[in-house]
């Protein structure tokens, strides 16, 4: 990405970390501020840079990999309906990092992750089971169950 | 790979709990002292038989809690458990800092599934919810930091993602075949002030004049055409627009008179009337 606000105003980089709910994203070693660690009268202490975020909506551009120039993106999909960011300048495609695709929500990357005994297999979670039944979810577990219930319900009230 | 957090298969439910005590942190002999309480409270043949002597009845080794009969009757399901032990996880897995856990059912997966899987899932998850809240108890009674939080949640989103594909289901049945939404549906009323809003029904037991809530809101006698409140609203709104016409009025004509060649280019738009049902 090229950042376009702040001190490091034009200087290109790669983001390393992001916070979504506050659309930010920090880039490695720009947009950055210094701080004393564990300085005291006699210790002169040590001297930290820390990055500060960045809007990724305003204060950050992607760039078109073709030319390395900030672009507009747009998210479209390819002929393999694949969902890809499109470069509005040249029309290139600009790929999504490989751990962007693989990191879960808890950042736990998809091909670190070590099956439990108490995970559920692929194979069966991608088995269809779904067969369309012209009856409510309520009606079909009791057929299936073979619970017959001949009460009269009494009133319900909706207000 | 998809893997996902699920509980445990149906484990043999046996005669005799055999607690080890491992060497693992205060947390666990902790909680191994916990279980070697409860095991004791399990139902095991001998006391089963004995509580039920006086009933006659024949119970095999691994008896539905809760249930007694005069006449020998087997009720058997795959594989019934009834382990309190069922209420923690695995025994590995306690004082563990981390413990791996996958990600919640996607609506997508779940749509896929027969109606009686969700049925059976829903339990499933049930029942991993109520172990993870035990545990959680657990670590929170002994101080300790309770490992992966995020399960409760993602349990709690997998079992909300199975409602919702329910919801869709029952709602395209019933679009099919009366062609009117499943639900309780909704419509516009006059809340107690008179103001014309979208109510979002809800299921009661007793009808409105008898509900005590709705009476105190919506009292006999209470017509909209007798509130003093609806014009007295209108009038607030519309006097806030009207003195948003005015300031901007105001503002033009100071223009004005710094630059002058504005004249009669400054328009601004009549407020609407407010629209008070």
């Amino acid at each position: 990405v090229q950042i376009l606000k702040g001190i490091d105003k034009g200087k290109q980089g790669v983001v390393c970390w992001l916070i979504k709910e506050r659309n930010w994203c920090y880039v490695e070693g720009l947009n950055c501020f210094y701080r004393w660690l564990n300085r005291s009268a006699n210790n002169p202490g040590l001297l930290t840079k820390v990055e500060k975020p960045l809007l990724v909506t305003t204060e950050v551009s992607l760039l078109d990999p073709s030319d390395m120039q900030p672009t507009g993106v747009e998210w479209r999909y390819d002929a393999d309906g694949n969902r890809v960011r499109v470069s509005l300048r040249s029309g290139r495609i600009i790929p999504m990092p490989r751990k962007a695709l693989d990191e879960a929500e808890d950042y736990v990357d998809k091909n670190d992750y070590i099956e439990q005994i108490w995970d559920t297999k692929e194979k069966e979670l991608t088995k269809v089971t779904f067969q369309p039944v012209a009856s409510s979810f309520e009606q079909d577990i009791m057929n299936s169950m073979g619970i017959k219930e001949d009460r009269k319900r009494a009133p319900k009230f909706y207000y | 790979m998809a893997a996902l957090s699920i509980t445990k298969g149906c484990f043999t439910a046996t005669t005799k709990i055999i607690l080890k005590i491992t060497q693992c942190r205060k947390l666990s002999s902790q909680l191994n002292a916990v279980v070697n309480h409860l095991s004791l409270l399990r139902l095991s043949p001998s006391a089963s038989a004995a509580a039920s002597s006086s009933h006659g009845s024949l119970l095999h080794s691994s008896p539905v809690r809760g249930f007694h009969s005069s006449t020998a009757c087997f009720f058997h399901k795959t594989q019934p458990v009834e382990d309190l032990m069922e209420f923690f996880d695995h025994k590995d897995t306690w004082g563990e800092k981390t413990v791996t856990c996958g990600r919640p059912y996607r609506l997508d997966e779940l749509r896929i599934k027969s109606n009686q899987d969700l049925h059976k899932l829903w339990y499933v998850l049930l029942k991993e919810r109520n172990m993870l809240m035990t545990m959680e108890a657990e670590y929170t009674r002994q101080s300790e930091l309770f490992p992966n939080p995020e399960r409760i949640t993602k349990v709690e989103e997998s079992m909300e993602n199975i409602l919702e594909v329910v919801k869709e289901r029952d709602n395209a049945v019933s679009m099919l075949e009366t062609g009117k939404p499943s639900g309780p549906g909704g419509a516009y009323v006059r809340d107690f002030l008179g103001r014309v809003v979208w109510r979002d029904f809800k299921e009661y037991a007793v009808p409105p004049h008898v509900n005590k809530v709705y009476r105190l809101l919506h009292p006999r006698g209470f017509k909209a055409l007798h509130l003093k409140y609806l014009p007295l609203w209108r009038e607030k709104i519309a006097r806030k627009r009207w003195g948003r016409y005015h300031g901007q009025r105001k503002m033009n004509e100071e223009l004005v008179k710094k630059f002058p060649h504005l004249e009669g280019k400054l328009t601004v738009p009549l407020p609407e009337e407010p629209k008070i049902y």
